[in-house]
């Protein structure tokens, strides 16, 4: 049950970090997956071969992934001014260096962050690992600072002014550049967050960015373009889906009926469910 | 096709519509360029026989073939991200009467490429609906469905460790060499034909505007699904051979990956030039494995590097580039406007 309800804070984050970059800078950021996957990886050598404690390597890991984020919109990501053939090049590049650089390094068998705190809590007559909740915990946390950043905040107002009309924003003083690179920061850091989650609860493979980005691309399809309130529905639905179903069905079929779902409403209704044009 | 009654009509465009197939580049330098480099690679096998060059030659006129469907398919405004997906159809269209049946090759080839076509056009008519983005994430979803319903199909597609066990249409590698050599280039000489006759201006007024394009009488969704059908018998044949080559259809060769990849050969070279595939999957595909063989678990840096390079020096692909020097060297007076052209916008 609380898997149910982790996966979906997993991809609710990998979701809005990515809906966070296709509103502002009008990339499909397809290094989402790589980005995941990398930093969980990079949780697990601080905490396994440094020896650092949880505590001290998931921000750690969740900063790099930011200050990450700045570095690919600056010399990555701008240079190409949002031309949907050369940010895919760009985007293909990028992942493919750094899964091959950890498939390289760490070989392809399966690896897992050890957990940052030992022990079962009982929920009434359930036992549920710690680390798990507190995972959850943290989850619900930033997902509503990240609500609370993109309503009240000053440069949560300027992003949501940039995403309505970019030339507009440049004429009220909103420097494009900065919003650009504080969204980039924001949705790689939201996924690290993801992929340390996932790299602690789950087996570590230097292939399961390819996996989770599918995921994240069904989830923003089915929340709809350009929603942002969609993506926590939608997400929530995709946890039951990927959470519960494979406990009475096949992996595979599962996979099939949830794309099959997505494929129909994108011929429908190809908004989304909370999507407007 | 109601929004055509809105639309005030614009005679000077449909005009230039009409007179796109006048205004065609001079032909004649290039196909004998195109001649000699098709002599050279006939007589090539004398020489490399058996070796890995081969194979990856072999592979080589494959992809040349599966990019160019994609363009095929792309010149109507389409940005199909299921080509893997099609060439799947026809690997287990061929592959699961071949094993399970024992039918000849020569008889489930072309049923793969049939099969590719049936399916592609059927699925391009509920997709003919969706436009740019949508139809890209469309048609990613539709490959995925693709690969998840054969990796659900149980003993039958062999699951995701693929079904191996496919019949070889040769003992002999050289013959393989000829094969997709001649196919290659049979299907280039096709798909010439189609980008350049009545019916290519038709997908090309599509995609620069179906308003405009209806209001001359050229309809969307038929065009739109002909260039579908189109593409997706060439990827399907491909698909279809390339599994009989490698004795196995396994689902990760049709994926979302393979896809993308093709799409970067495509990018590489130019989407705007007919050539750009074939010169795509030459830097690509050809040059990391000759070239850079040595570094082994090292070679997707090479090829990401080429990538990043291509991205950020030619945003038109090799081709904008070929482009953009003729265009300095050869018409001086035209060159701002050959500038203009090549960056794209």
């Amino acid at each position: 049950m609380i898997n149910v309800v982790l996966l979906g804070v997993v991809y609710i984050l990998m979701g809005v970090g990515f809906a966070f970059i296709l509103n502002l800078l009008g990339i499909f950021n397809l290094a989402h997956g790589a980005i995941f996957m990398s930093a969980a990886y990079g949780c697990y050598l601080l905490v396994v071969k440094l020896g650092l404690p949880g505590f001290v390597a998931f921000p750690l890991t969740v900063l790099a992934a930011a200050a990450f984020g700045v570095l690919v919109e600056r010399f990555l990501f701008r240079p190409m001014k949002a031309d949907f053939n050369r940010t895919m090049m760009v985007c293909i590049a990028l992942s493919t260096i750094l899964v091959t650089t950890f498939n390289r390094f760490l070989g392809t068998r399966a690896l897992s962050i050890p957990p940052f705190l030992a022990g079962t809590t009982g929920i009434g007559p359930y036992k549920v690992q710690t680390d798990r909740i507190l995972a959850f915990a943290i989850g619900v946390v930033i997902l509503v600072a990240i609500i609370l950043f993109v309503d009240r905040s000053r440069w949560g107002a300027q992003m949501q002014a940039v995403t309505q009309n970019r030339e507009g924003a440049a004429l009220q003083g909103i420097r494009f550049g900065r919003v650009a690179a504080i969204a980039c920061a924001v949705g790689f850091g939201l996924a690290a967050i993801g992929g340390v989650f996932m790299g602690s609860l789950y087996n570590l493979t230097p292939f399961i960015g390819d996996v989770t980005l599918i995921k994240v691309l069904m989830l923003v399809i089915l929340a709809g373009l350009g929603s942002f309130n969609g993506i926590f529905y939608v997400g929530a639905l995709l946890g039951v889906l990927y959470g519960a179903l494979p406990v009475v069905l096949n992996g595979a079929v599962v996979d099939a009926l949830a794309s099959i779902m997505v494929l129909a409403l994108l011929v429908i209704r190809p908004r989304g469910f909370f999507g407007h044009e | 096709m109601s929004e055509v009654t809105k639309i005030s009509p614009a005679p000077e465009e449909a005009a230039r519509i009409e007179e796109a197939p006048k205004t065609r580049p001079r032909r004649w330098p290039r196909l004998s360029m195109v001649g000699a480099l098709a002599v050279v690679l006939a007589l090539l096998p004398l020489g490399i026989s058996g070796s890995y060059y081969m194979h990856v030659l072999i592979l080589a006129f494959m992809y040349v073939v599966i990019a160019s469907s994609w363009r095929a398919i792309s010149i109507s405004g389409q940005f199909n991200i299921a080509i893997g997906a099609f060439m799947g159809i026809g690997a287990y269209a061929t592959a699961i009467p071949s094993v399970w049946l024992h039918w000849s090759p020569w008889v489930t080839i072309p049923l793969g490429a049939v099969a590719a076509t049936i399916v592609g056009a059927a699925l391009a008519f509920p997709f003919a609906r969706l436009r740019t983005i949508y139809y890209a994430m469309g048609t990613l979803f539709l490959g995925y469905v693709v690969i998840n319903l054969i990796t659900a199909g149980g003993k039958t597609t062999g699951m995701s460790t693929g079904l191996g066990g496919v019949q070889p249409l040769f003992s002999d590698r050289t013959y393989y060499y000829y094969l997709t050599f001649g196919l290659m280039i049979v299907s280039m000489l096709c798909m010439y034909r189609f980008e350049f006759s009545r019916i290519g201006v038709r997908m090309k007024a599509v995609a620069q505007s179906h308003e405009v394009a209806a209001s001359v009488g050229i309809g969307e969704r038929r065009n739109r699904i002909l260039a579908v059908a189109f593409g997706s018998f060439f990827a399907g044949l491909m698909g279809a051979v390339y599994c009989h080559y490698q004795g196995v259809a396994s689902p990760s060769s049709y994926g979302l990956g393979a896809t993308l990849w093709i799409i970067m050969y495509i990018l590489v070279g130019g989407i705007n030039s007919f050539w750009g595939p074939a010169i795509g999957v030459g830097i690509l595909l050809i040059i990391p494995e000759f070239f850079f063989r040595d570094l082994k678990g090292d070679l997707p840096y090479v090829t990401a590097a080429m990538l990043l390079i291509i991205a950020f020096t030619m945003p038109e692909g090799i081709a904008g580039l070929v482009k953009l020097v003729r265009g300095r060297i050869f018409d001086r007076g035209r060159r701002e406007e050959v500038r203009a052209d090549a960056s794209g916008d």
